[in-house]
């Protein structure tokens, strides 16, 4: 039995059809993804009965994405993967902030901290993070009150990385506590985390205090910028 | 032959859709060829039958605008270029297949049982953690409320007892909320960020909350979905009894609450 021949105005028909039919599975396939960020957020905010919210900005990693937006003084941030036909949300999670600022750390000693939503109005950001190492029975190893420099993300967002207080000389057993701190080889606990908001006479408009820094490693972060 | 070549030349050249010109010269070589042969098995000369098979061919010209016409461009390049569009999607599609693993689609974080939960008396977790829970009373809550886009109903509701080893009765709260909408491409709505209100007192919150106990936390233990609903699994372990009410808001944004009295249910 051979297949009946077709003109070519019936191939063209038929290649269409299976151009629609590929594209159906595909979008069902993936759950039918998104257009834009914006399509996702709209999507995102109507699973939480949410309204009139606002991207910020995104952050990309290895092959995943991280949404920020805001809505009022809550903060969302949304995982997602770009497909062929879209952005494909994984996970969102929501903050709720009173002051509309979220920080959030990729490690546990908050060396490194992303701060976002409601800072458009400051021109420097500082954040200030206390760590201790103490082991039971033993003395304390590092109390160490580090102050940071906000890098300018972007208008909705800052970037703090702590420094090192001791020389890479130093054997003492603060250095050298500070050193595995900073490696991530050993957990220090956070204290009187505070990060301040300053304008342009560099008054403070703001500050903010907190026990401790959220730690949430799925989140991609945008590129910060070299100062 | 090459009086041939030069006539096929010239009848191609009206085509102008030039991806046709090699299949449509040898169609016509064919017919000429077969021409020719026919005439030299009735023993036509060479010459005489080239001749006359070229003559047979018609003018050029005419014949490449008769072939420019059935030939059009547009539809040419529309059909080459949904051939390989078409070629190219496919070949997508099997990608993603195989990524995606169509068969192990699922939007759960983890997959409630299957099947008719008010018969089975849907719990959590493993059979066998199931078997040590008696089920003190269970209900379909009447009626639904909207939410957003959604139409939400909660069609089981349910509270299980179990005593630890010296005795002390423990409490646990099953719940499932189903959301419809006519968005088939939607997720449906999460339901992590909800708080539980009992008569007693206590306020549950979701897993996910910061500052918020073990001991006051709810579970979202799973979604099922169809294009037009989505199921959600909800468990939480009750600290005290059931009290006389159980109150379940949503924190963020449009506000709404699903109120059950726990006096109307039958035990």
């Amino acid at each position: 039995m051979s297949l009946p021949k077709l003109t070519r105005k019936q191939k063209v028909a038929a290649h269409l059809a299976v151009i629609v039919l590929c594209l159906g599975v595909m979008a069902w396939m993936l759950e039918f993804p998104a257009w834009s960020a914006e399509r996702m957020l709209d999507r995102v905010e109507r699973e939480y009965f949410l309204e009139g919210s606002e991207l910020l900005f995104t952050g990309s990693g290895d092959g995943s994405h991280t949404a920020y937006a805001r809505n009022g003084d809550l903060l969302l941030t949304i995982m997602y993967t770009k497909t062929p036909l879209g952005l494909k949300e994984n996970w969102s999670m929501i903050y709720e902030e009173p002051d509309g600022i979220y920080c959030t750390s990729r490690n546990f000693e908050a060396t490194e901290v992303l701060a976002f939503g409601s800072m458009q109005d400051a021109v420097r950001a500082e954040l200030e993070v206390t760590l201790d190492v103490t082991l039971k029975y033993q003395p304390t190893w590092l109390h160490e009150t580090y102050t940071a420099e906000g890098v300018r993300v972007n208008p909705d967002c800052f970037y703090f990385a702590l420094t090192p207080h001791y020389e890479v000389e130093d054997d003492s057993q603060a250095a050298k506590t500070e050193r595995e701190v900073f490696a991530g080889e050993r957990v220090a606990d956070q204290s009187d985390v505070q990060l301040r908001l300053y304008d342009e006479s560099g008054n403070l408009i703001h500050a903010k205090q907190l026990d401790y820094v959220e730690t949430d490693s799925l989140l991609e972060w945008p590129n910060i910028p070299h100062e | 032959m090459e009086d041939f070549q030069k006539w096929c030349d010239m009848a191609v050249e009206q085509v102008r859709f030039k991806p046709d010109r090699a299949a449509i010269r040898k169609e016509l070589s064919d017919h000429y060829m077969d021409h020719y042969q026919d005439l030299r098995r009735l023993e036509f000369p060479q010459e005489l039958a080239m001749s006359r098979a070229l003559k047979a061919m018609g003018d050029a010209e005419e014949v490449g605008r008769g072939l420019n016409r059935a030939h059009k461009p547009w539809l040419g390049w529309l059909w080459l270029v949904s051939r390989y569009l078409a070629a190219v999607i496919l070949m997508i599609t099997v990608i993603v297949a195989y990524q995606d693993g169509w068969w192990n689609i699922t939007h759960d974080v983890h997959r409630a049982p299957e099947g008719d939960y008010e018969a089975d008396g849907y719990f959590y977790a493993t059979e066998e953690e199931q078997d040590d829970y008696e089920r003190l009373l269970w209900k379909k809550i009447p009626g639904s409320i909207e939410a957003g886009s959604y139409t939400l109903e909660v069609p089981y509701m349910a509270v299980w007892q179990n005593k630890m080893t010296d005795g002390t009765p423990i409490y646990w709260l099953s719940m499932v909320i189903t959301a419809s909408d006519d968005r088939f491409w939607d997720d449906g709505p999460r339901m992590r960020y909800l708080e539980m209100e009992t008569s007693n007192g206590t306020l549950y919150k979701g897993e996910f909350e910061t500052g918020n106990s073990e001991q006051t936390r709810y579970y979202h233990c799973g979604t099922s979905q169809n294009p037009f609903q989505s199921t959600s699994y909800i468990g939480l372990c009750l600290t005290d009894e059931q009290g006389e009410w159980i109150e379940l808001r949503n924190r963020y944004g449009e506000p709404w609450n699903i109120r059950v009295e726990w006096g109307e249910i039958e035990k």
